[in-house]
């Protein structure tokens, strides 16, 4: 059984033009242990997403369709019932720990508190859990830094307390928005390792949102990728990053700035998906790609595509996909 | 030999921090600590490194914004450290910059021709009202841009456009120097590699020189004629592009590189896991800065500074090994 299923999820900001769809009818499940990445642009509802499950956004956010996770429709749970999921069955990591953090707060006490509030430990069995989830995350002087702030950290090391309270509950499920967008290159596969190792201890389930297919292809076992809130393709890392079928993933894959390693002496041009990512306020009765794409025929721009079978584990909504025989 | 547009000397940009609760025992942060090179008419040279090297901060003292504490720059021979202000005012036509985050580097209140023309207005460049907008106008096409957008206000436009209308209002004065710091870091995917074909195509056409601050190798690699990599405040290796990248000298070269994920499953790579992160540029390691972090270091290495030396490729390294052991 899916360990989380998002079924036809779409999210709306009221607005004075009437309301913006971020996230569009959006369905997808996690299986216990398995890491699912949603991938896209800026403005593609990835982060969105997210926030919705974990029910973050305003009041004034209107849902619809359901999220279903250990048995219960989270969009329908009360706030005092949400705030129990939240940092227990659900970890969370955040892009800018800095943030997310308390910065006039220990990292120590701010770990433990959430070990008290779940799990009812004491002081002093919150604070010697607190310890043990540092050092396990590869806080280095461990003892010396859990009385430290936020701020006497490195970014790398906020990181890592960030995930150390992510995991502190044992969550069933982990959301990573962008976990390691601000840390430099040489840091970032410190921590993924870290995310990957942690998550196949716990047999947690891992929704990674991301707009680097090279993170991706570094930690995702299925892949989401999302455009203007609405899937476009579905299927296994593997198929995913070899096989695109969507024009925009292909397009996402080959603007992708990558090392070409050695051979050749001009670099040259990048290749560029033209034009922009749509507004939100913008109808968008047909495919939302439909103004990108090289491959779009005049039914693109009246009807929404259909989801199409290309391959075992892969989905493309596009009308110009053939489906396997 | 042509004079180069942009010479930096033993440049140093140190900041005196305190420490200590009464602020005794004064030390300095080394952001840049004894930079030098140049750059060429019509070159890109880049320069990379992670967070807290001093690649900010260089490009920041070049335009002085930050006061040099030691060293010279000249920009097309005329030295800019030392310079008064209002002579450094002149000549700031034709050095420009562009920054990585558009929405805060233009203002919110003004119109895009504004925007563009204020170098016009700033700098005496501007005639009339017709002048400036048919110059506005050209400069909105050289972006690609619509010439409509003159009339909107930055927030109208998405993160890349935004990034054009930031180059545009560089190019306003016709600069012979763009400083990009961080230009297209904080852009999507797909309007990023739009803005690095951009800046291409504006180089080609202009002869622009570009210093390009970057973090992203990736992208370095698509647009850098050579290309500077800083740790902790020094150039540890220089050199042309290609050498650089197929056969780096310095240990950290090698580690960034190798850093570099790539989303095809076949194109995976060894990677060189570095311990640790970088150290704080107030109390650099003695020796090599890098010697903590380098899976190759010796005993001479913490003894012993490396001065930038020429290897065999041409590119210039500051490590005592004179070559780097094979990768397993």
């Amino acid at each position: 059984m899916a360990l989380i299923e998002v079924d036809a999820l779409s999210t709306l900001f009221p607005s004075g033009e009437g309301d913006l769809r971020a996230v569009d009818g959006l369905s997808f499940a996690v299986q216990p242990g398995e890491t699912v990445a949603i991938v896209g642009e800026s403005g593609s509802g990835k982060s969105v997403t997210v926030m919705s499950i974990m029910r973050l956004l305003g009041a004034a956010t209107r849902h619809e369709g359901a999220v279903r996770f250990e048995g219960r429709d989270l969009l329908a749970l009360s706030e005092a019932e949400m705030r129990k999921v939240r940092g227990n069955r659900i970890g969370m990591i955040f892009q800018e720990p800095m943030t997310a953090l308390n910065p006039v707060q220990t990292i120590g006490s701010q770990i433990a508190e959430s070990l008290r509030l779940h799990r009812g430990l004491s002081r002093r069995d919150s604070r010697a859990r607190a310890l043990e989830m540092l050092s396990l995350v590869g806080i280095p002087a461990p003892e010396r830094r859990i009385d430290e702030y936020p701020h006497q950290l490195s970014g790398g090391m906020r990181q890592r307390v960030m995930i150390a309270m992510a995991l502190a509950c044992d969550p069933a499920l982990l959301i990573a928005d962008e976990p390691t967008t601000a840390l430099d290159v040489t840091v970032q596969a410190q921590i993924l390792d870290l995310i990957r190792e942690q998550a196949r201890k716990l047999g947690a389930g891992v929704i990674l949102i991301t707009h680097d297919l090279g993170v991706v292809a570094e930690l995702a076992d299925r892949v989401i990728v999302v455009y203007a809130g609405r899937k476009v393709e579905e299927g296994t890392a593997a198929e995913i990053l070899d096989r695109p079928r969507h024009p925009y993933t292909r397009g996402l894959l080959e603007a992708t700035p990558r090392l070409r390693g050695g051979g050749g002496h001009r670099a040259g041009r990048m290749t560029e998906i033209p034009g922009n990512v749509p507004g939100l306020a913008e109808i968008l009765a047909g495919c939302a790609f439909e103004p990108r794409c090289a491959h779009a025929q005049p039914c693109c721009r009246i009807e929404r595509p259909p989801e199409v079978p290309v391959a075992q584990d892969h989905l493309v909504v596009c009308r110009r996909a053939e489906p396997v025989s | 030999m042509t004079t180069p547009i942009l010479d930096v000397h033993q440049l140093r940009t140190w900041y005196p921090v305190r420490r200590g609760l009464l602020g005794r025992g004064a030390a300095w942060l080394r952001a840049v600590d004894d930079v030098t090179f140049t750059v060429m008419r019509g070159e890109t040279l880049a320069i990379v490194g992670e967070s807290g090297c001093g690649k900010s901060t260089l490009g920041r003292t070049i335009l002085r914004f930050v006061e040099p504490t030691e060293g010279n720059v000249w920009l097309d021979g005329h030295r800019i450290t030392e310079m008064s202000r209002v002579e450094l005012r002149r000549l700031r036509r034709h050095m420009q910059v562009v920054f990585q985050d558009p929405a805060s580097s233009l203002s919110p209140r003004m119109r895009v021709r504004d925007i563009i023309a204020e170098p016009l207005v700033n700098f005496g460049l501007a005639g009339d009202r017709a002048a400036v907008d048919a110059r506005v106008a050209d400069l909105l096409c050289q972006v690609g841009l619509p010439r409509s957008a003159a009339e909107r206000y930055p927030h109208e436009f998405s993160g890349g456009q935004r990034q054009r209308i930031a180059i545009a209002r560089a190019l306003a004065p016709e600069p012979d120097l763009i400083i990009c710091d961080e230009a297209v870091s904080a852009l999507d995917t797909s309007s990023k590699a739009q803005i690095v074909n951009l800046l291409s195509d504006l180089q080609q056409r202009l002869g622009l020189a570009l210093l390009f601050i970057s973090h992203d190798l990736a992208v370095v690699e698509h647009i850098a004629d050579r290309v500077a990599v800083m740790y902790l405040g020094k150039i540890v290796e220089i050199g042309e592009r290609a050498a650089l990248f197929e056969q780096p000298a310095h240990p950290y070269t090698r580690a960034l590189l190798s850093a570099v994920l790539d989303p095809s499953p076949a194109r995976r790579h060894a990677r060189i896991m570095l311990r640790g992160e970088v150290p704080s540029p107030i109390d650099p390691p003695s020796g090599c800065r890098f010697r903590t972090r380098c899976p190759y270091a010796f005993d001479r290495c913490a003894a012993e500074e490396p001065e930038l030396r020429e290897r065999p490729n041409g590119q210039s390294a500051a490590c005592h090994l004179d070559a780097l052991p094979a990768l397993s």
